[in-house]
């Protein structure tokens, strides 16, 4: 009973924004022998509540950018104990914004987001060449690609990325999301992405339900 | 017989100041922005050709204006004199043809360029903290001040400057005179609240407003005198043309409506009424989607201000801001770039239908002219205004 009264608590404070109830309540739980896994599980149902709040318009980016950074810091103060059977395999997501596009907040939401939702982001930043994505996908073996386009002039670009994974011979192996103001549901089909999401959260709600099917 | 250039200026400005005091005039006036680089994509330039040599800019837009005599304003966004960017080694834009290849547009780079530390600082005297600290920080050339290079930069920087302005200067008197063509941007200022958004903290501010919001709201206050000074001065070049302010960081998704009443709109709303008490008008470019902060816009001066709308419900506007302040827009930007001209129409059409009636209503892309838009859409646009707005037949 005590367990769940903590956890109700620790998800709140995520919610609710607040730094140092966080740490103090993964403290107590620390100190109240809750196993590490369940904290984590809490926090990232406190995520997923702000996540609602976000869809509903009660919260707007600046409530999505401190919760993530709310948990993060809960996060560290659990860090020292945590041990390697803690560690669950992290799927690996590689991310940037296409060549000749410069735009990263969207992105850099997105990642924030991911990373809460436990995925290992490697981003490549902005402006991001086609053999730059597909070094980092060779040397990561990550399985999916995320790529952003917020200017029309320049979504052409997603398709030279594409054809060039194709020709790595990686297309089969990695799944690829984009995003951005320029990109639609049909340009995404009509690429050959696997997956268009218009907003970051429905992107970690997509990319989530590729690593459970 | 043919209009003389003062009488086509008259009936041009006059028919766009009959809309900007919330009156009716004999047509919805036509005013495309552009922001980016269309005139050269209509001319035949690179956006290279066109962000470098404001020779070449002014060739462009000159020759918009001689092409499109329905036009009731030219709005040669490309004020951006790069020549003088490149003397202070400048890092925070990405220029086409340096950074990026000659045919895309240039590109902000947005960073954190100021400490948290700092804010104290910026508050005590915000002029002091920008020379001494935020330019050394943001060129290259300028990083240490006082040094015989700074001093080579900053006048490399300002020949540049008095070259652009030079040329500039002519060109607006031509486009007046010659051909009787206003223009829809006098001078310019900016939101208080952006400013610290735009190049100072960047994302940062939105972590602010809950890690240290006493200090964003002292910044805020500190640089209001500032602005107020700085569009008064801009636009006292020509006084009969708005004072342009871009919004960036107000609206939906970036602030709740409480962070918005707190942080954004009270100094905002004091640079706005103390560039009007000069004597000026005022104008918005509400980039996003302002559909949950329009009712704020209503405290401000009837008759002075006009809101160039993007995202916006712009018939949601005219029922919320109408009755009080000019709107201006929206045919969508996705649309004008790659819509068909017989949907441009319709979106023209619609928007004149439910959004012309008492007055107070201009013509314009939700972000001007897109660079891809193609002329046939841009020639729907002029028709469709032509036809869908006239007022009295």
């Amino acid at each position: 009973m005590e367990i769940d009264e903590i956890c109700e608590r620790l998800g709140e404070t995520i919610v609710n924004m607040d730094f140092e109830g966080a740490k103090a309540t993964v403290r107590e739980a620390i100190e109240k022998k809750v196993p590490n896994e369940t904290i984590i599980d809490c926090c990232a149902k406190g995520m997923q509540e702000v996540g609602r709040r976000y869809e509903t318009r009660e919260y707007f980016v600046p409530e999505l950018i401190v919760a993530g950074d709310v948990m993060k810091e809960a996060m560290d103060v659990l860090k020292p104990y945590l041990d390697a059977s803690d560690a669950k395999k992290k799927e690996k997501i590689v991310i940037g914004t296409i060549k000749g596009d410069l735009h990263d907040i969207g992105k850099n939401i997105f990642i924030s987001l991911m990373e809460s939702a436990g995925f290992e982001v490697f981003d490549l930043g902005i402006d991001v060449t086609e053999d730059t994505f597909i070094e980092k996908l060779k040397e990561t073996g990550a399985s999916i690609l995320g790529m952003s386009s917020l200017i029309t002039s320049t979504i052409e670009e997603i398709k030279v990325v594409v054809k060039e994974l194709e020709k790595a011979g990686l297309r089969d192996k990695v799944k690829v999301i984009v995003g951005g103001s320029a990109v639609s549901e049909k340009f995404a089909q009509e690429v050959g992405a696997d997956m268009y999401a218009l907003d970051a959260l429905a992107g970690v709600e997509k990319c989530k339900q590729l690593i459970e099917t | 017989m043919s209009k003389s250039p003062e009488e086509l200026f008259e009936e041009r400005y006059g028919r766009w100041k009959t809309a900007v005091e919330v009156k009716v005039p004999d047509r919805v006036p036509l005013t495309p922005s552009i922001y980016g680089s269309w005139a050269g994509t209509y001319s035949g330039f690179t956006a290279q050709e066109i962000y470098w040599d404001v020779t070449k800019s002014i060739q462009a837009h000159t020759k918009l204006i001689q092409d499109f005599p329905e036009w009731d304003s030219i709005c040669m966004g490309v004020l951006w004199c790069l020549p003088m960017f490149e003397s202070t080694g400048q890092t925070i834009y990405r220029l086409p043809g340096k950074d990026l290849s000659p045919d895309l547009t240039l590109q902000f780079y947005e960073k954190t360029n100021m400490f948290p530390e700092e804010y104290d600082e910026f508050a005590e005297d915000p002029i002091k903290w920008i020379l001494e600290k935020f330019y050394p920080r943001i060129c290259t050339e300028l990083a240490e001040p006082g040094s015989a290079r700074a001093f080579v930069g900053i006048l490399k920087a300002a020949w540049a400057f008095a070259n652009f302005f030079g040329a500039l200067v002519p060109a607006f008197m031509e486009w007046e005179q010659k051909y009787g063509m206003p223009r829809n941007i006098g001078g310019w200022s900016k939101c208080p609240y952006d400013v610290l958004g735009d190049k100072v903290r960047g994302m940062e501010i939105m972590t602010d407003l809950y890690r240290r919001p006493d200090k964003v709201k002292k910044a805020c206050e500190a640089i209001v005198p500032y602005l107020i000074t700085l569009g008064r001065i801009t636009g006292g070049f020509a006084p009969k043309y708005p004072v342009m302010f871009y919004l960036h960081r107000g609206n939906v998704p970036f602030m709740t409506l409480e962070h918005f009443e707190e942080f954004y709109w009270p100094t905002f709303k004091e640079t706005v009424l103390g560039v009007v008490e000069a004597g000026h008008l005022v104008r918005f470019y509400t980039e996003g989607d302002w559909g949950h902060n329009l009712e704020y816009l209503n405290e401000l001066p009837k008759g002075k201000v006009i809101i160039h709308l993007d995202r916006t419900d712009i018939v949601k506007a005219k029922e919320i801001i109408g009755d009080n302040l000019c709107i201006e827009g929206n045919i969508p930007t996705p649309l004008l770039a790659l819509g068909t001209p017989n949907k441009v129409e319709e979106y023209v059409k619609k928007i004149c239908e439910e959004c012309m009636e008492g007055g107070g209503f201009i013509m314009d892309g939700a972000g001007g002219i897109p660079d891809e838009a193609p002329l046939e859409n841009v020639k729907a646009m002029n028709e469709a205004t032509l036809k869908y707005g006239q007022y009295r037949r």
